[in-house]
């Protein structure tokens, strides 16, 4: 009798519920924050002190850590763009950007990962990825919190 | 593991589907296109990586200041490619380049419709940001035009 090959399994869409799953098997902290104004809704992760959040967009996984209210002014654009471009080079994932604050005229820092998951994700890959989009916010910003010798909670 | 490893041959499988040209060797794929020198490394560790740098030297100054505010610029707009600007060593010293990485964890494999996926867009993502570049700094010419395919 021939014998068939099994056709492989197609990733599943990924969801934030099946996000949540992952983080719940880890036993990460998470809670889901659905807006009522039409934004996605978002899945907050404290890690560490810092307020890590992921959300789905358009075909992308977003993971993103924030360090709002620095007490760093315009001034120090040039050593701040510096910084992040240096640690950037020396990483595989993350992408930090600072905003201008115009009420305080103090950066904001958004460390951020984006990996594409149009194509629907295994649960082993998404654990992947959700891990590495954790770990490289979190270094992001916790590194950029101690260069600048701030703590990674606005005081 | 449900997906398939990533490998060098199933990249080099994806860029010839591109028609795009490359060299191969047990380390890496490396080939120039739009105006980029691109590099995959061999998956090791599971990270699927795609590096290029921007044909173009920055030599002046002001040149290197506006690359890091492009740069910024652009990361806070796209989603990929990565834009960081990087001092030349050595020979290369006192030039400075843009890199573009577009990175994805690569561990637990990637069926061939994700490879095919992350494979265009990266490229695709690239070259636009490539001629990004080429307008921002329409008074530098590339460096390396030799290289090209």
């Amino acid at each position: 009798m021939a014998r068939f090959k099994k056709k492989p399994e197609a990733p599943a869409e990924v969801t934030l519920e099946r996000i949540a799953q992952s983080l719940q098997s880890k036993d990460i902290n998470h809670q889901l924050f659905e807006s009522e104004d039409g934004h996605p809704a978002t899945l907050f992760v404290p890690v560490d002190d810092v307020q890590i959040t992921i959300m789905l967009d358009g075909g992308w996984l977003w993971v993103s850590g924030k360090r709002f209210d620095t007490p760093l002014t315009q001034e120090r654009g040039p050593e701040v763009l510096g910084w992040l471009n240096s640690f950037m080079s020396s990483t595989r994932f993350g992408t930090g950007v600072v905003t201008l604050d115009t009420d305080t005229g103090c950066y904001d820092l958004h460390y951020n990962a984006y990996f594409p998951v149009e194509e629907g994700l295994h649960d082993d890959q998404l654990d992947e990825y959700i891990l590495a989009g954790v770990n490289c916010v979190l270094d992001g910003v916790v590194s950029f919190c101690s260069h600048f010798q701030i703590p990674v909670t606005p005081g | 593991m449900p997906a398939p490893a990533v490998t060098l041959d199933r990249i080099a499988e994806e860029f010839d589907d591109l028609d795009v040209g490359y060299e191969l060797d047990e380390e890496h794929i490396a080939t120039i296109l739009d105006g980029i020198a691109l590099v995959v490394m061999s998956p090791q560790p599971p990270v699927l990586m795609l590096t290029g740098r921007w044909l173009w030297d920055l030599q002046a100054d002001e040149d290197v200041e506006k690359a890091l505010a492009f740069a910024h610029e652009f990361n806070e707009r796209a989603y990929q490619p990565r834009l960081t600007v990087e001092e030349g060593e050595d020979e290369n010293e006192g030039t400075a380049h843009v890199y573009f990485s577009c990175s994805m964890p690569a561990g637990a494999g990637m069926t061939d419709e994700q490879l095919t996926g992350a494979v265009e867009m990266g490229l695709q993502a690239m070259s636009m940001a490539a001629a990004a570049l080429c307008d921002e700094f329409p008074h530098l010419e590339p460096s390396d035009t030799n290289e090209e395919n």
